[in-house]
């Protein structure tokens, strides 16, 4: 996997697919500062490994 | 971002999950049934859809592990989707417990039914097309410069063309940087169409993919 494909994959994880409330126990919130992080996670990938 | 005090349905936990400090982490929803996935992700099922989930500890969702349980989400979503059909659900969904799960397996059956029939034989790809460079105020003929500008406006124009060969699509917020960042939807048998459609546009052009429909899954009857 290329790091353009990490970048899309995680854009795709984080911010897409179906979003399920009711039962769900870690909040929209928690996802949405996941999303706030995504710089920090982009910028601390560097130094991990690409597949 | 878990929260401080337990959520309701955390603190009476049925028989069978006897820790508040476990959820079940759901990963896609599918219509059949796989029939071992590699543990620890395990099959709940309700009538004829089934979600592949994982028993997590929440308190895992911090920051320097969440690149490697984004990967997994990844892993788990795109191995299910190299089987069948899969609603992939946006990554760190959690549920109380298996029953919180059926229940809202249950209450979107219709739609999760109508949704996958929807989706299935389709793999998604995105495609990105760089702005030219802004053209510089000497050392560009007028008609050089024309063509620029008519190139930067034939966004539409492209998407249009290649969303002929789709089934859904969606344009991204154009970023100052593109003058297309879309995905499609691609049925399988249009897919060689659709790739040639994309190479017909020459220049520089960012195609992703296939990918597990993750940017055409929603379900509407459980966001609210």
């Amino acid at each position: 996997m290329t790091a353009d494909d990490l970048v899309e994959m995680l854009d795709r994880v984080i911010t897409a697919g179906a979003v399920v409330h009711g039962d769900v126990i870690i909040s929209l919130a928690g996802v949405d500062l996941i999303r706030l992080d995504l710089r920090a996670l982009l910028v601390a990938m560097d130094t991990l490994e690409l597949e | 971002m878990i929260p401080s005090s337990p959520p309701a349905g955390a603190s009476s936990p049925p028989n069978d999950r006897p820790s508040p400090d476990t959820a079940v982490y759901a990963y896609t929803i599918t219509r059949w049934s796989p029939p071992d996935p590699a543990a620890p992700v395990r099959v709940v099922t309700h009538r004829d859809i089934a979600m592949l989930v994982a028993d997590v500890d929440p308190a895992e969702f911090t920051e320097p592990a969440m690149i490697g349980l984004v990967r997994r989400h990844h892993t788990v979503v795109r191995e299910a989707f190299e089987h069948g059909t899969v609603l992939p659900l946006r990554f760190a969904t959690m549920f109380a417990d298996d029953d919180a799960v059926r229940r809202l397996l249950r209450e979107c059956h219709d739609e999760v039914v109508a949704t996958l029939a929807a989706i299935a034989g389709h793999r998604e790809w995105g495609v990105r097309i760089p702005r030219p460079q802004t053209a510089p105020a000497a050392g560009i003929s007028g008609t050089d410069y024309l063509a620029l500008r008519r190139r930067e406006r034939d966004g539409d124009q492209l998407h249009r063309r290649l969303a002929r060969h789709t089934s859904r699509s969606t344009v991204r917020q154009p970023g100052p940087g593109f003058r297309l960042d879309a995905v499609y939807l691609v049925p399988d048998q249009d897919e060689d169409e659709f790739l040639a459609e994309v190479d017909s546009i020459g220049g520089e052009v960012e195609t992703t993919g296939p990918w597990p429909p993750y940017s055409f899954s929603e379900l509407r009857t459980a966001a609210r």
